[in-house]
């Protein structure tokens, strides 16, 4: 006989296997993140090599995506760009929620003018227009590593998700079980840490996932207004990284001579775009049915 | 009603002196002087410029004067479009951006919430889901792939609408950035308000309406519907923000002469006066259709009034 009774955790597990577009895209996105990270494996040429043919060719057997007019390999250029393009979703999304879910999580706990000093700053940083003060940001300090591109992102970021994961541990900390730890010693750092926060996860995993296509176009959106980073290229000279935005920003201003150029970029950028909100609608109808973020 | 307003638009002034102080300190702290990178600037020329921008003051005394010339609408002359002022490339250009912004509010709004109203009425069926998916496709294709990809099937290929320029806003001519513009909130308004239709009419007054005979589409539209739009009224302040990023990109795509290309123009050349003005300017809009668009909701809904 099987074990009837079964933990919600593996309940939620269950529906999220039964959704078939969440899977889907899921299956998706790993297949797009192996390309993408393992693009040394899958192209022979450099995302920065140029063969000096300076013209742009369309797919043939040698470039299964064409050449850009510079003559670079845009398949090589697609999954390094990729890598950039989720480099900066995952990481910023990572810094974002560890802030975010940390502020929220003690200031809902203590509660009080703290937690209303607190939450104040959250309601003042998320008025301000965080796109365009970025971008103010970006100009202005020339900011050109991608590694302060994820902290810029990421000042952003952090705030509703600080609002979530308050609004549940308000709820939260009322609970018995939070009685009962505290009156056995523990103090309010392990309480916030180890028994609070683990409790919000579901809700924090669900916000995360929405949270990495915005910062994927925000991204993007600056590639677009002409804001390039830099990187070592194959050579050791630092160039300008492409990115799934710097692509297709740079392939929508040849599109009518040279349409494959924006065709593979974006197509890579979009269909990865959404399956990664079909797979935050699964994991939200999967873990709460009920839930609204 | 009247003190909700007075309060609700004097918490936004706050937040716009929070946008002024950080803009302020953003373009000072930046590494070196505006005039630095323009090549061998002899040393009194320099000077003389960073007095002209009043750059050589102490650092209080430049933000006040900071603050007073924004607030004023004043942002000095541009860098890369030699004397002129700020102000009037701003005055020219927003009437072409609002025009464009307000007209693609117009037509998400529209749009999404005859969408949203269809996919809550047949909740549950083909139509439903193809909806949501169609919804959920219109989130993820960003207006960068979108706006070329609609030049190339409309104007290259059809033939139906001109390829680009605003031809002092001909209607052919604004049919695809607003389009383009518009689709994002599309997306977002049909999610919404089909959210909060199904959410209506589920209430008594709905059961009530349906008792007495009236047919399902007047139960809809004259009594649920009205409730059912609250919520996409909070969402007015988010929409014009995703509006203005979006505009950024279509007005490049359609060679339009708005504040987004301005903007581009000027992010490429490192003109600061001119990126500053235009970001704070946005800035200032977004911030005014919060307040707007949290007043419009007061005086949907009491309760908010009194809270």
């Amino acid at each position: 006989m099987k074990n009837t009774a079964i933990s919600a955790r593996a309940q939620a597990l269950e529906r999220l296997l039964r959704n078939r577009i969440a899977m889907v895209s899921l299956a998706f996105l790993v297949v797009v993140g192996g390309l993408c990270f393992g693009a040394p494996l899958f192209s022979s040429y450099a995302w920065d090599a140029l063969d000096f043919t300076f013209e742009a060719l369309p797919p043939s057997r040698e470039h299964w995506f064409g050449v850009d007019e510079m003559g670079r390999d845009l398949f090589a250029r697609v999954l390094y760009g990729g890598r950039v393009s989720l480099s900066v979703g995952l990481i910023t999304t990572a810094v974002s929620t560890l802030v975010g879910v940390s502020f929220g999580a003690i200031a809902g706990y203590f509660g009080g003018w703290f937690d209303a000093l607190m939450m104040r700053f959250v309601d003042l940083m998320y008025a301000l227009p965080s796109y365009f003060l970025i971008l103010l940001v970006m100009v202005f300090f020339e900011v050109e590593s991608i590694y302060v591109l994820f902290l810029v992102l990421a000042l952003f970021q952090w705030l509703g998700m600080a609002r979530i994961v308050r609004a549940q541990v308000l709820s939260l900390r009322e609970r018995e079980y939070v009685v009962a730890v505290r009156s056995c010693g523990a103090g309010h750092a392990r309480v916030i840490f180890r028994h609070l926060i683990p409790n919000t996860l579901g809700v924090v995993a669900v916000y995360a996932t929405m949270t990495v296509p915005g910062v994927m176009l925000q991204e993007a959106f600056l590639s677009f207004i002409g804001i390039s980073f830099q990187a070592m290229g194959s050579d050791g000279v630092m160039k300008p990284v492409a990115s799934w935005g710097s692509l297709v920003s740079e392939g929508a201003k040849v599109f009518e001579t040279a349409p494959w150029l924006l065709a593979f970029p974006a197509a890579f950028f979009s269909l990865t775009l959404l399956a990664i909100n079909f797979v935050g609608d699964g994991l939200r109808d999967a873990l709460d049915p009920n839930m609204k973020v | 009603m009247f003190r909700y307003v007075v309060k609700r638009t004097l918490a936004a002034v706050p937040l716009l002196l929070a946008v002024l102080t950080v803009s302020f300190f953003l373009v000072r702290l930046s590494p070196g002087s505006p005039f630095q990178r323009e090549a061998e600037l002899p040393e009194e020329v320099r000077a003389s410029m960073e007095a002209a921008y009043g750059f050589d003051r102490p650092l209080p005394e430049q933000y006040v004067r900071y603050i007073g010339s924004a607030l004023r609408g004043d942002f000095g002359t541009s860098f890369m479009y030699k004397d002129k002022p700020v102000r009037e490339i701003i005055a020219e250009a927003l009437p072409v951006s609002a025009r464009i912004g307000l007209l693609a509010m117009g037509f998400s709004i529209l749009v999404g919430v005859a969408l949203g109203v269809m996919a809550a009425v047949k909740q549950n069926t083909l139509l439903d889901y193809a909806t949501m998916t169609g919804i959920m496709a219109g989130k993820s294709i960003p207006p960068m792939v979108l706006a070329p990809v609609f030049v190339g099937v409309f104007a290259l290929g059809l033939g139906w609408l001109p390829v680009a320029g605003w031809n002092d806003g001909a209607a052919l001519n604004l049919v695809g950035p607003v389009v383009c513009l518009g689709l994002y909130d599309v997306a977002a308004i049909a999610r919404l308000s089909r959210a909060s239709l199904l959410e209506v009419i589920r209430n008594r007054y709905i059961q009530t309406a349906r008792a007495k005979g009236l047919p399902e589409w007047r139960v809809v539209l004259g009594h649920a519907l009205r409730e059912s739009l609250c919520p996409l009224v909070t969402y007015l302040g988010p929409a014009l923000s995703s509006i203005l990023i979006g505009t950024v990109v279509v007005e490049q795509v359609f060679n339009i002469p708005g504040l987004g290309r301005y903007l581009v123009a000027a992010a490429t050349n490192r003109d600061y006066t001119l990126v500053l003005g235009i970001t704070t300017v946005a800035c200032l809009l977004v911030v005014a259709f919060n307040v707007l668009s949290d007043l419009a909701l007061a005086a949907l809904d009491p309760r908010i009034r009194v809270q």
